[in-house]
C-alpha cells in the first residue's frame, strides 16, 4: 500500500528528468547503462566458466542484466543518436529502422528473461548454453544498430 | 640443405620466425572471419613461439641474443654512416637490431592484450579476461587493436628493408633465415655460436607450459 503510493511521484520525477535530460546526459547515462550491462553479462560469463552455476553472483547478474534488458527501451530517446553531435556510437538506423530495432530489443529482453528463469533452475547445460544464446542477442543487435569498432 | 657459408641462425630461432610468420597469418585471418576457437589456438601458439624467444635472447645461440643484437645507439648511427657491403659479424646488424626488437615488443603486446580481451557482446573473451574488469578487458581490446595496426607497419618495414637489401646492396637476406647459412659474410668472419639442445629444452619446456597454463586461465 505505502509502496504504490511513491509510484506516481517517482513515474513524474522520472518524466520530468527525461524531459529535462540533454542530449548529451542522455548518451552520458546510456553509456554507462551499457557498461553496467557488459559487466554484469561479464560476471556472468565468468562465473559459468569457472562452474558456478548456484552462486549468488550468477543469480544478480542475470537479475540486473534481465532489469537491463527491461529498462532498455526508454534509452533511445529521439534525438540522442549521431545527429545530436555527441560521441555514440548508436547508429541512426535505431531510429529510421525503428521496427527492426524494436524486434532486436525485444529479441533480448525474452533472452535475458528466459535466463533468469534458466539460472534460477540451476541446470547447467542450460545456463551454458543461455549465456551463449544471450550473447548472440547482444550481437543481433550490435551488428546492425551499433557502430562496429573491433 | 645448404652447406655453404658462415652458420649465422640456429634451428630454433628459424623456426621461430617462421612460426610466427604462419601464426600471425592465421590470427589474423581467423580473427577477421569469426573463426574464434581458431584464434584462440593461433593466439596461444604464438604466446608459446614469443616466450620461447624472449627466454631464447637471454639464454640461446649468440646471434639470438639481445645483449649480442642490441647495439647502442653510437654504434647504430656509426652503421647508419658507413653501412660495410660485406659484414663481418653473422646476424642483425645494428638498425636490423631496433626492428627485430620492436616487432618483438609489439607481439608481446598482442599476445599479452588478447589474453586480457573482452569483446562488446560478450561472446569472446581472453582466457586471462577474468582477473579484470569488463571495461578494462575493453581497453585491453583496444590496445589489441591498435597493436596489430602496429605490427603491420612494423612487418611492412622489415620486408621493405629485406627488398631493399636485396636490390641496391645485392644482399640476400631471406635465404640465411631458411638455410641458417650466410654465404655473403666476409672471409674469416665471427660466426653464430650454438646453444646446445638442454638449454632448448629448457626453453621450450617453460615456454610451452607458460602458454598452457595462461590457456587453462592459470588454473592450479
Amino acid at each position: 500500500m505505502r509502496r504504490s503510493f511513491w509510484i506516481v511521484p517517482i513515474l513524474l520525477m522520472t518524466a520530468a528528468a527525461a524531459i529535462a535530460a540533454t542530449p548529451a546526459d542522455t548518451i552520458r547515462s546510456r553509456i554507462a547503462n551499457y557498461r553496467a550491462l557488459g559487466a554484469a553479462f561479464k560476471t556472468t560469463n565468468d562465473t559459468v566458466r569457472a562452474g558456478g552455476f548456484r552462486s549468488p553472483a550468477l543469480r544478480q547478474a542475470a537479475a540486473r542484466i534481465s532489469a537491463a534488458a527491461r529498462n532498455q527501451y526508454a534509452w533511445y530517446p529521439a534525438g540522442s543518436g549521431p545527429q545530436s553531435r555527441v560521441r555514440t556510437a548508436a547508429k541512426a538506423e535505431i531510429w529510421t529502422r525503428a521496427h527492426e530495432f524494436r524486434a532486436a530489443q525485444d529479441a533480448f529482453a525474452r533472452q535475458a528473461t528466459a535466463f533468469e528463469r534458466i539460472v534460477a533452475s540451476g541446470n547447467e547445460a542450460a545456463i551454458r548454453a543461455g549465456a551463449r544464446q544471450l550473447g548472440a542477442s547482444c550481437k543481433g543487435c550490435h551488428d546492425s544498430f551499433r557502430v562496429a569498432d573491433d | 640443405m645448404n652447406t655453404d657459408g658462415t652458420k649465422v641462425w640456429d634451428v630454433p630461432t628459424r623456426l621461430f620466425h617462421w612460426g610466427t610468420v604462419f601464426f600471425f597469418v592465421l590470427s589474423w585471418r581467423s580473427a577477421e572471419s569469426g573463426a574464434m576457437d581458431w584464434h584462440y589456438l593461433s593466439g596461444l601458439i604464438t604466446l608459446a613461439l614469443i616466450l620461447f624467444r624472449l627466454i631464447w635472447g637471454v639464454i640461446g645461440s649468440s646471434t639470438a641474443r639481445f645483449a649480442y643484437f642490441v647495439r647502442s645507439p653510437q654504434a647504430t648511427l656509426a652503421y647508419l654512416r658507413n653501412p660495410a657491403d660485406a659484414p663481418a659479424k653473422a646476424g642483425h646488424n645494428p638498425l636490423g637490431g631496433y626492428s627485430v626488437s620492436a616487432m618483438l615488443l609489439a607481439l608481446s603486446v598482442q599476445v599479452g592484450t588478447g589474453l586480457l580481451a573482452v569483446d562488446i557482446d560478450g561472446l569472446e573473451s581472453g582466457p586471462l579476461s577474468y582477473l579484470v574488469s569488463f571495461e578494462q578487458g575493453r581497453a585491453a581490446a583496444e590496445v589489441h587493436e591498435v597493436s596489430f595496426n602496429l605490427l603491420l607497419a612494423l612487418i611492412a618495414v622489415h620486408v621493405l628493408a629485406i627488398a631493399y637489401y636485396r636490390i641496391r646492396r645485392s644482399r640476400k637476406l631471406v635465404l640465411p633465415m631458411i638455410t641458417g647459412r650466410d654465404p655473403q659474410l666476409a672471409a674469416g668472419s665471427q660466426g653464430m655460436v650454438g646453444a646446445g639442445p638442454v638449454r632448448f629444452m629448457l626453453a621450450a619446456g617453460i615456454a610451452g607450459g607458460l602458454a598452457w597454463w595462461a590457456s587453462t586461465g592459470l588454473a592450479y
